[in-house]
């Protein structure tokens, strides 16, 4: 039976490991997505044969650059709050409110990755209408992502006195 | 009833420090929670069409050209240009201030990373100078909300989405505001620099301007690039970002030898977080406004104030107060994506066009960024010049009022607005 401690840190590993290739997989991303707009741009002009296929495939880069940004600026604590009132409390006050803080963000991630795998599930048998690849590469990008922001905020929750994702 | 929940449990959520990106998807949860009727489906599903939508792949390219350019010396090379121009006046450094962020407004669309990418730069320069950091801190928040007034911007791509209206209608509209903006701020600059005895600069020698001008030659061809190929028709505002992140790279990359393939992942990561933040929050407050639109609340905010006056100038007065106190504690994507679809049918139904309104909102919403006690670019100011907050709030009231005016000549003089979109063939919904 592992002691909580050691489960705390394989979480915390974990976290960091799947952080490091979702910064990898957004790199990626926005670069294919880059060479995709400007090859529509190329071919339409230059080759004068415009691609069918152009538009649809960026915008599902982007929903996943867009989700993969999202987790990574939630492991480093970039995304913006409002925390002018929080920070004037009392110490021990201020990290009960951040802790719920926390609690509140797993809430809203819980439901999104429920609703994310159930919408994988029920358009696994559609295609998208350029690419005809199945709807549910795009829509993957929903339970992967929450899933992997709730991992962050749960090692977060483990360790309280961390700085706060979401700080600033 | 769901208005309440939605009202108490916004406030809640943003005071006990969640994300805003959340706050805008916990909030409507707790009205689908009460309510019971609708899936919670709903909540993932209207993320994903939220973001699912090609105009807004412009947002992550106008950031990421903004960063090769900061990281690549290009920026640099248009502070020296800018320097040429005005630096020899008294005030100098404080007019570049102003004059920089008109030309970097034209190739990035954020008043933010404006504020981090001038500020770096020029306010530990004008310290060194012997300017007050007060007044170098105000300086670069104010100048930077020019930013997303002048085209390519962000709030306006934003806008144009929500809004159904063309975005290089948009982006035309937005050019008299935005040298406005820069004229007005220029004025306060010269009365301040005569009031406060500022040094000057030297004035450079022809042979150094001629090097100065040739180097930054190829900066300044960027904003040209992105704004005739919009404005042609040529490129769409996503193909023209993106043509705008190739012309970056190239340029510092291979003209200017200054970025390496190795910086790139770092400047993409950057890039995609920056974006992320705004990508999410159009995610998570359409879900808020979808809510908005079934309970019907813009139908009852129209009429409600439709019963209380009709007064068109009245109506646009109190408009204005509620966004600049909104822009002051809100986020502006979040404040445009709940508060567009609210204040639109008001605006149709006392004749306002959708054009006119993209620029009075946008430009409220900036103006608020700079308003005390906490707009997010004073933040940023006064960490880069580590002036204290309350100095700042005093420093920058002059700036603050002739902003304000220009948000009142823009809301009451149409025409001014409506000129130049006009004239390139924007054709008014409004009969």
């Amino acid at each position: 039976m592992p002691r909580p401690q050691r489960i705390g840190s394989m979480v915390k590993g974990i976290s960091n490991a799947l952080n490091r290739l979702c910064e990898g997989a957004l790199v990626l991303f926005l670069t294919a997505m880059a060479v995709i707009v400007f090859l529509e741009v190329l071919f339409r002009y230059l080759f004068l044969l415009p691609l069918f296929w152009t538009e649809e495939l960026a915008r599902y880069c982007l929903v996943w650059a867009s989700l993969l940004g999202a987790s990574v600026a939630l492991k480093r604590g970039e995304h913006i709050a409002v925390s002018l009132l929080v920070e004037r409390l009392p110490k021990r006050v201020e990290r009960a409110v951040v802790q719920a803080a926390r609690l509140s963000v797993a809430l809203i991630l819980v439901v999104i990755l429920w609703g994310g795998i159930t919408l994988v599930s029920v358009t696994s048998l559609q295609t998208s209408p350029a690419l005809r690849i199945p709807m549910a590469v795009p829509y993957l990008a929903l339970p992967i992502n929450s899933g992997i922001m709730l991992l962050h905020i749960i090692v977060a929750l483990m360790h309280p006195s961390d700085e706060p994702p979401g700080g600033e | 009833m769901v208005v309440l929940i939605l009202i108490v449990s916004f406030v809640f959520f943003l005071i006990i420090g969640v994300p805003i990106a959340f706050v805008l998807g916990l909030t409507p949860l707790a009205a689908l929670l009460v309510e019971g009727e609708t899936p919670l489906l709903l909540v993932a599903q209207r993320i994903f069409t939220g973001m699912d939508t090609p105009v807004l792949m412009a947002v992550p390219f106008f950031i990421l050209a903004g960063n090769i350019m900061g990281m690549g010396g290009m920026t640099q090379r248009l502070v020296r240009f800018c320097n040429l121009l005005v630096g020899s006046f008294r005030g100098g450094l404080a007019y570049m201030n102003v004059v920089i962020s008109m030309v970097f407004a034209g190739i990035t669309g954020a008043a933010v990373a404006d504020t981090s990418a001038v500020g770096s730069i020029l306010i530990p320069a004008m310290k060194r100078e012997g300017y007050d950091s007060d007044f170098a801190a105000a300086v670069t928040a104010t100048s930077s909300t020019i930013g997303p007034v002048i085209p390519p911007s962000i709030p306006f791509i934003i806008y144009g989405v929500l809004g159904e209206v063309s975005i290089a209608s948009l982006f035309l509209a937005g050019i008299v505001p935005g040298l406005l903006l820069g004229l007005f701020q220029i004025g306060v600059v010269a009365f301040v620099a005569r009031k406060r005895g500022f040094p000057k600069g030297r004035r450079p020698t022809i042979r150094k301007a001629l090097k100065v001008s040739v180097d930054a030659a190829l900066v300044l061809m960027m904003p040209v690039i992105i704004l005739v190929g919009i404005f042609s028709g040529v490129f769409t505002p996503t193909e023209s970002a993106c043509i705008a992140v190739f012309y970056a790279l190239l340029i510092s990359g291979v003209v200017y030898r200054d970025i390496r393939l190795k910086d790139l992942p770092h400047i993409l990561i950057k890039t995609g977080t920056t974006s992320s933040l705004v990508m999410l929050v159009i995610g998570t407050a359409s879900i808020f406004s979808w809510i908005l639109a079934s309970e019907q609340i813009p139908q009852q905010v129209t009429s409600f104030i439709l019963t209380a006056t009709d007064n068109k100038f009245l109506i646009l007065l109190l408009m204005n107060l509620l966004l600049l106190v909104i822009g002051t504690f809100l986020e502006t994507t979040a404040s445009l994506i709940i508060l567009t679809p609210v204040l639109l049918p008001l605006m149709t139904a006392i004749g306002v066009d959708p054009l006119h309104f993209g620029v009075i909102i946008v430009l409220n919403l900036v103006i608020g960024l700079t308003t005390p006690p906490v707009g997010v670019c004073l933040f940023i100011a006064c960490s880069i010049s580590q002036t204290r907050l309350e100095n700042l709030s005093r420093t920058i009231i002059p700036f603050l009022l002739a902003s304000i005016a220009v948000l009142l000549i823009c809301t009451y003089w149409e025409g001014l607005i409506m000129g130049i979109p006009t004239f390139f063939g924007y054709q008014s919904p409004i009969p």
